[in-house]
Order: C-alpha cells, then structure tokens, then sequence
C-alpha cells in the first residue's frame, strides 16, 4: 500500500486546522524555488533567506483564508515576488544600492572552472544592473520556466506588460552579455 | 517575407512556442539570414544566462520557519484569554455609561421643554394657615386666598 502525500492544499488545510507541522512540510517542499527567485531578484543570500522567511510567515498567517482558487505555487510566488519588490523599493528609498551592500561574488557552483565563474559573475552583474520590473519578468521567464500568462499572474501584471517588459530586459542583457564569448555546449 | 519578432524569438529560443508556430520559425530562420543572425545571437545570450547556476541548499529556511510559527502559535493562546474578558468588561463600562449620558441628556431636554419660559402667572388657590400666619391672619375656612406665584423664569408680577 503505497503513502499518498498530502497535495499542498491539504497542507494548507492541515495548516488552517492549526497543524504547524503541515508549514514546515510546504517550506521544505517550496523553499528551495521561494530562495532561487528571492536571489536572483535581489541578488544577496541573506535578503534572499530573510524573504523566503517572511513568505512562508505569510503563507501561516494568511491559512484560515486561504481559498485554493489558483495553484498554491502562483499564489506562493507572487508573495515571494512581492515581497522582493518591496525590498527593492525599501533600499532604492533608503538610497542603499544592493551591489554596495557586502558584496555576493560567485554564485556559480564550485565545480565549474574559473572561465564559468567569471561568466556566471558577469551575468549575475547584468542581471542585477536591469530595472526591478524587467529582472523579475527576466528570471520568472529564463530561471523558473514561467510563460508569459504564468509571470501575468504571478505578478499581476497585464501580458502585454510582460511580454514589452521581457523583450527590453532581452535587448539589455543582449547588449550587455554581448562581449562574453560563450562557446556552444 | 515578415521577419520575426523579436518576442517570438525569444519564446522561439526558450522553447515557448507551440510546435506548428516553433517550425514556422525555423523554416524562416533557415532562409532568411537577418533573422538567422539574430537568432544566434538570442541563443547565445540564453545559453549565457543559463550560466549563471545557483545552489540554494545551504539558506534553508523550513526548520527556522516551522520555529517561528510554532513560538507565534503558542504566544497567541495566552493572550487571547486575557484579552477577552478585558474587553468584554470594557464594551460593557462603555454601554452603561452610554445610556447614562443618554437618559440624562435626555431628560434634561425634556424638563427644560416642560416647563414654559413666557407662562402666564396662574393664580394658585391656597387654604392652608401658613400664608395666614405670616400676614398675621388667622386661618378661615371660608375664606379663600389667592397667592401670585411668581414665575422662575420669567418677571415677577407683584400685587
């Protein structure tokens, strides 16, 4: 007899009904994409953690509301993506810029040679430098494999706002990345 | 022949395209050379984007969470039962004084309205010996005097 495991909007129940255990089974299933997109929006793992952390938060304290009208992980990354523009805003407002803030170099794995560093180091910096709107259209589409009406509803912006947003970030990076000699796999 | 745009590209490079759409695009691509040379660019910065590989293994956060929530739980309880009765006992204090202010403004009102500010003096008929005691009268049952009240309020009207 094999164990089903609970979809998530059984765990939400379970979490709703008051089972704190149902939240940490969600983290541990989600957090793992909640951090890639806090990081790559935000480009720090320490305001990646902190993000991630304040989702899941949310995710408990919105339980006894929560009506599964959508799929749980749209409804997640759209907290997730919030909240990171929010944070963006928060720092632009306090005129910190995230590139001065303790610098987060190589995030590429440690396996891969220092040619790929410096290229993941060089992406990572285009990335960063694109306007808050185009970057999180940019790493919804290319990091997380969302299409335009996914990244729509995620972000709650109009399709037509996404698809102009992703062809400039496009265009920027292109010209940006323009100078790294990538050889084909 | 109509180039492609460069969102369809894109979606084209990204695999986003449905199948009858995507081979459009590649019988395009292969004829026109304005367009192959964008494509090749438009694939070269994706297969340089996808260098950028990250591991996020090392900043979980579901055992911190699972904390937090189980602390926000077990504060929330407390609080609750303390704050019930505290504020079941103020929403009644607020009620009855309410309804004191109320009744009082109430009847204030009204006794002012009650009592006439231009009244004519009706003449009171008064039998009783005290009146006759003061103006050194004795008291007669036959005789009936008539006292002038004067009004609170208004003039007096003296005889």
């Amino acid at each position: 007899m094999t164990h089903q495991e609970p979809n998530d909007a059984e765990l939400m129940a379970r979490l709703a009904s008051g089972q704190v255990a149902a939240l940490g089974e969600l983290a541990r299933r989600h957090q793992s994409r909640v951090l890639e997109i806090a990081f790559r929006t935000l480009g720090h793992w320490d305001l990646a953690e902190d993000v991630a952390q304040e989702t899941f938060l949310r995710v408990y304290r919105a339980a006894k509301h929560y009506k599964p009208q959508a799929q749980f992980t749209t409804w997640l990354y759209r907290i997730v993506v919030n909240l990171c523009l929010d944070e963006q805003r928060r720092r632009a407002k306090s005129a910190v810029p995230l590139e001065s803030v303790a610098s987060e170099k190589l995030s590429a794995l440690d396996t891969d040679s220092a040619e790929r560093r410096e290229i993941a180091e060089l992406v990572r910096a285009a990335v960063q430098e694109l306007p808050e709107r185009q970057r999180v259209a940019i790493v919804l589409y290319r990091y997380e494999g969302m299409n335009h009406a996914q990244i729509s509803e995620v972000t709650g912006w109009s399709q037509s706002a996404v698809e102009s947003l992703l062809v400039r970030a496009y265009a920027n990076l292109r010209e940006k990345l323009a100078k790294i000699k990538h050889s084909s796999k | 022949m109509e180039h492609v745009n460069d969102l369809k590209l894109l979606d084209y490079v990204g695999g986003r395209l449905p199948a009858a759409e995507s081979e459009q695009v590649r019988r395009h691509i292969a004829k026109c050379s304005a367009c192959a040379s964008r494509y090749r660019e438009a694939l070269a910065t994706w297969d340089a984007l996808g260098e950028w590989r990250i591991d996020p293994s090392a900043h979980q956060v579901a055992g911190r969470i699972e904390t937090l929530a189980a602390q926000a739980e077990s504060q929330q309880r407390p609080k609750r039962t303390m704050l019930i009765p505290l504020r079941d006992s103020l929403v009644a204090a607020l009620r009855i004084a309410a309804a004191i202010i109320i009744a009082t403004s109430g009847g204030y009102v009204l006794g002012k309205y009650s009592t006439p500010q231009n009244a004519p003096i009706t003449p009171m008929v008064e039998t009783g010996p005290r009146y006759l005691a003061a103006l050194d009268f004795e008291w007669s049952s036959e005789l009936t005097w008539t006292v002038l009240e004067e009004n609170t309020a208004g003039g007096a009207n003296r005889q």
